[in-house]
């Protein structure tokens, strides 16, 4: 090479370069925009939906500042991630919020951290924060950016579960849900003149709805890509349990008109009727959470319909009752008939096996007869005579209330014995002790005995280990010493 | 958050003035030595006429010919593009508003993210180009031999230091006061309407803080509950409890009619409570001398906010010891020889008050925007010009980029590792010796876990010892660039003090400055300009 001279070496470089180009050109050209255009690695990015329009909306200011950065972008998130820390830690709010923000710049599309930073406002930094107001604002905060990090990730399911949970747990369960629920509604900041943050809630409905709708986008997305946060057949629950608890939260505030009623209504029907009816792929095959004895037939006698092709290459027929196996076209022999049958016996019994254990999981029965009790006139009553009791002593009127808690202790008993599983369910529990608790503590005021038999003494009788906490927190509620 | 010591000019200059005196000690020493080596007995004599040459240089300065260098340096600056700089100024803050739009919706959150942005984004974009250009000026003379007709002219050598200060600083000001008005005037359009009250200078007078415990007995702190950040202290709500400030110095005359008092609290829950409800505080104004003492109507802490609370210089307030309503004179019964004393209690049983001492003081009245601002923009002058003083220092000895290096360095770790550096030299982070850093990473030891005795363990320690012993020498070396941060007071609405913030600054780049000159001009004049 040292022979060569100027001229023969800028020849020999372009030559170099001209030979490095093609697989260059060949690998990174960049799409027109057609398909099957550009180079590999752009026709690769479309086939794994990995380019940057696939994933969601493309933020420009983002897209500068990595380009900014050029390789340094790394380092810079680094840096950015301890100064987050640190200004959490020294409660440098404003600067936090800021400095988050150029954290998603840099990493638009990593999960990780519109999961993390979302649920560390709304959860962590709202916490901080003395004033319900205050705290709303930090929920909002961290909803809000979940939605933004939403718009930027549309197929990420995980994204819109945590945006559901804070609309949903956040607001719907927090020491200070009553007051989030109505700021949801009325936002205490007088910027929104007593109306909803559009923001957060176009279309001024409560909490729990906007949840389930979050919830329904979160399982859409589900169906195309996996979700790395729990079992399938919960994840999938989410919208609708978001019904059964905006029923639920309703009863809570002490709302038992034919609102709640439909609310519970539409909450059975969906629970039953679309979650209970969705197909879950178990360690015994297929199941469905509302599984009658026919449906776990079914389902047992496709797996071994499939099971006999496979191994027999046979086709066959179940009886009605699962209990023969007819060999279709062949007559086959009867050893293999029996195995067949007995396969069949054990898929069935694999699959109530399976099921049970899913609805364990997922705590399928106990929502499902809570929304079917608490869809009947008796057991709006009970709630709503148990409430109306509690009400009326703080008003002073003792004989009232406990007039108002006997015939709402009846109810509530009547309501116990048609659907006797409630009676091992520990919110039942605690409404049924609770109400026992205020109406003979009303007789100590009055300074009168309490009768032995009441409507709730069974109730009381085989939870007698649990009243005295339950006493606890009930003196102080009402700040009895 | 703020560092509320008041600096003391005396005890600063005599230890600057100590420090310098001992290198002075030791350079002296060792030239002396060395030149006693080199030169034998003429040695000593030789480095004496060399200084008398020296000192007679300076005796003849001429302010003519260091502004001269100066232009000619600007000039050289110009034509170097360093006004280019402005390309991204602008750029940045026309795209700035993409980055802050989301910062809250909360006014003083949403000034603050502003305010910080401005400032920040001309200290980052002054200091690297001021740093580069005054590295490269010298080395860049040197190599093109343009010093050489520079020397040859009546111009001496300090002049010539001096005159690339002036010069680069000089182009600093230019940029700065351009940026820090074109910022001014940004902040003052861009900060949302909502928000522009936020845009003051609070003039605060803090005082000293002292505690008394829930028995009643003094104590040096509150009460820790658990916060990792220990920056305040507890008071317990409903006991004995009191957090009592001091403030020195008060003028009635600068407060108007009424005395402001301003806080920032923390509240923490041991239990729920009406969590509708934040929790009671109530001023007690106490005067030691007379033992008359006044309580100020409680009222109910915002958290991270300013809680103001005017109070008339007439006011009345119930007096439980006589069972009456008693009015008194707020100056005349409770400021004691220019003193005022105010208790602070937390009224919720079982919920504590969280404070340290900048949480509660005393506001004169506001100063507009623009004097804590401008102010801050002085403090990144300061520091800008001690970045041309140690830049333009290490051109003299070094190349460019070796010199740039190590100012560079300086500056990083001057500015961000500073606490790390002191942290390390205190023994405050374990098994953070050198050696045995190196060593705990290969055995894949925990810094807890204890080095097994025996001369290995001893020589790394011995060795990571006289490390650390020439880590706390560079310590006192690198200057404290934290100190210039002042962007935090006007970002959170104050002025920049005086007495805080800028005299510390303006000490600092003073101490540096002097020793700098000195050690640029003797390198430049022991320095074989043909060596490029």
């Amino acid at each position: 090479m040292t022979n060569m001279t100027s001229k023969q070496r800028k020849v020999v470089y372009l030559v170099a370069i001209l030979v490095l180009l093609a697989p260059i050109i060949h690998l990174g050209m960049p799409s027109s925009g057609e398909a099957e255009s550009g180079g590999r690695l752009a026709q690769l990015r479309v086939e794994y939906e990995l380019g940057e329009s696939t994933l969601g909306n493309i933020d420009p200011s983002s897209a500068a500042m990595n380009l900014v950065l050029l390789g340094l972008r790394g380092i810079a998130t680094d840096l950015l991630w301890i100064n987050a820390l640190e200004e959490q830690k020294t409660k440098n709010w404003a600067q936090l919020r800021t400095t988050i923000d150029s954290i998603i710049m840099l990493q638009p599309h990593y999960m990780k951290v519109w999961q993390f930073q979302g649920w560390n406002l709304a959860y962590n930094v709202s916490a901080e924060w003395d004033a319900v107001a205050d705290r709303y604002y930090w929920v909002k905060e961290g909803a809000k950016f979940m939605d933004k990090g939403i718009k930027q990730n549309e197929k990420i399911p995980e994204l819109y579960w945590e945006s559901g949970r804070i609309y949903s747990q956040k607001i719907g369960r927090a020491d200070e849900w009553r007051q989030f629920r109505r700021y949801f509604l009325v936002d205490p900041d007088p910027k929104y003149d007593n109306g909803v943050d559009q923001a957060i809630n176009p279309e001024g409905k409560d909490n729990y709805l906007v949840a389930k709708g979050v919830f329904h986008a979160a399982n859409a997305r589900e169906d195309f890509r996996v979700q790395h946060i729990m079992m399938r057949a919960l994840f999938r629950s989410y919208p609708y349990r978001s019904q059964l608890e905006y029923a639920d939260a309703l009863q809570r505030e002490g709302i038992f008109d034919t609102v709640t009623q439909l609310a519970w209504k539409q909450g059975f029907d969906e629970w039953t009727g679309l979650y209970g009816k969705e197909e879950w792929m178990s360690p015994g095959g297929w199941v469905i959470l509302e599984a009658q004895r026919e449906d776990v037939l079914r389902l047992a006698t496709r797996d071994v319909q499939q099971y006999a092709e496979e191994e027999y290459g046979l086709t066959i027929e179940v009886n009605a009752d699962g209990t023969k196996v007819e060999i279709i076209d062949d007559e086959g022999s009867p050893e293999i008939k029996k195995k067949i049958e007995e396969e069949l016996k054990d898929r069935i019994k694999l699959k109530e096996h399976w099921v049970n254990r899913y609805q364990d999981t997922t705590n399928y029965r106990y929502w499902k007869i809570r929304a079917q009790s608490e869809a009947e006139q008796v057991t709006v009553e009970a709630h709503r005579e148990l409430f109306q009791g509690d009400v009326l002593f703080k008003q002073g009127k003792l004989d009232e209330a406990k007039a108002t808690l006997m015939s709402g202790m009846a109810k509530f008993q009547k309501m116990l014995i048609k659907y006797p599983a409630l009676q091992i369910e520990d919110l039942t529990i605690e409404e049924g002790l609770n109400a026992v608790l205020l109406w003979q503590y009303i007789h100590q005021l009055q300074q009168t005995k309490p009768p032995a038999n009441f409507a709730l003494k069974p109730l009381w009788d085989q939870h007698e280990n649990r009243v005295p906490s339950l006493d606890a927190s009930f003196r102080s509620r009402l700040g009895i010493r | 958050m703020f560092d509320t010591t008041p600096y003391e000019i005396g005890p600063a200059f005599l230890h600057w003035l100590s420090a310098i005196a001992i290198l002075a000690v030791v350079v002296m020493g060792l030239t002396f030595l060395f030149s006693l080596i080199a030169q034998g007995k003429k040695g000593p004599g030789n480095v004496l006429k060399s200084l008398a040459d020296m000192a007679s240089e300076w005796t003849q300065l001429s302010c003519r010919r260091i502004w001269a260098i100066g232009h000619l340096t600007l000039k050289e600056a110009i034509r170097r593009k360093a006004l280019y700089v402005f390309a991204v100024f602008v750029a940045l803050f026309m795209f700035g508003g993409w980055f802050l739009s989301d910062s809250g919706d909360r006014p003083d959150l949403q000034a603050k993210a502003y305010i910080s942005f401005v400032l920040t984004s001309i200290s980052w974009l002054i200091l690297p180009v001021i740093l580069l250009l005054s590295c490269w000026g010298l080395p860049e003379d040197i190599k093109a031999r343009s010093l050489h007709t520079v020397v040859t002219k009546p111009v001496r050598r300090n002049e010539v230091v001096l005159g690339r200060i002036v010069g680069f600083a000089a182009v600093g000001t230019i940029l700065l006061t351009a940026m820090g008005t074109i910022g001014y005037v940004w902040i003052l359009r861009q900060v949302p309407a909502g928000a522009q009250s936020e845009l003051i200078s609070r003039v605060p007078v803090y005082g000293s803080l002292s505690f008394i415990d829930r028995e009643g007995r003094d104590a040096q702190k509150g009460i820790n509950v658990g916060d990792v950040w220990d920056y305040r202290s507890y008071i317990e709500g409903a006991t004995k409890a009191r957090a009592i400030w001091t403030f020195k110095n008060i003028d009635p005359n600068s407060l108007g009619d009424a005395l402001t008092l301003e806080a920032r609290f923390e509240a923490f829950r041991t239990h729920k409570g009406d969590i509708e409800k934040s929790l009671l505080v109530q001023y007690t104004f106490i005067n030691p001398t007379t033992n008359i003492q006044a309580k100020h109507r409680p009222f109910v802490v915002e958290e991270y906010s300013q809680n103001v609370d005017v109070i008339d210089r007439e006011f009345r307030t119930f007096d439980e010891e006589k069972d009456a309503n008693v009015t008194y004179d707020l100056f005349n019964d409770f400021i004691d020889n220019g003193s005022l004393t105010v208790e602070v209690q937390c009224l919720d049983a079982g919920q504590y008050l969280g404070m340290s001492q900048a949480d509660l003081f005393v506001r004169k009245p506001n100063r507009p925007f623009a004097s804590g601002y401008f102010k801050s923009i002085f403090g990144t002058w300061l520091q800008m010009v001690l970045v041309v003083a140690l830049g333009v220092t290490a051109s003299c000895f070094l190349k460019g980029p070796v010199g740039s290096l190590l100012t560079f360095t300086f500056l990083i770790i001057g500015q961000g590792f500073r606490e790390f550096m002191e942290r390390l030299v205190g023994g405050e982070i374990q098994g953070s010796g050198t050696l045995e850093s190196i060593y705990r990473i290969i055995m894949h030891m925990n810094p807890q876990t204890e080095l097994d005795a025996g001369p290995a363990t001893s020589l790394i320690q011995a060795i990571d010892l006289f490390m650390n012993k020439f880590l706390l020498l560079t310590k006192y070396i690198i200057p404290d660039f934290s100190l210039y941060a002042t962007g935090k007071y006007v970002a959170n609405g104050f002025d920049v003090s005086w007495n805080m913030a800028l005299l510390p600054s303006l000490m600092m780049t003073l101490a540096y400055l002097i020793p700098c000159i000195l050690l640029g001009y003797i390198s430049l004049k022991i320095r074989e300009l043909e060596t490029k």
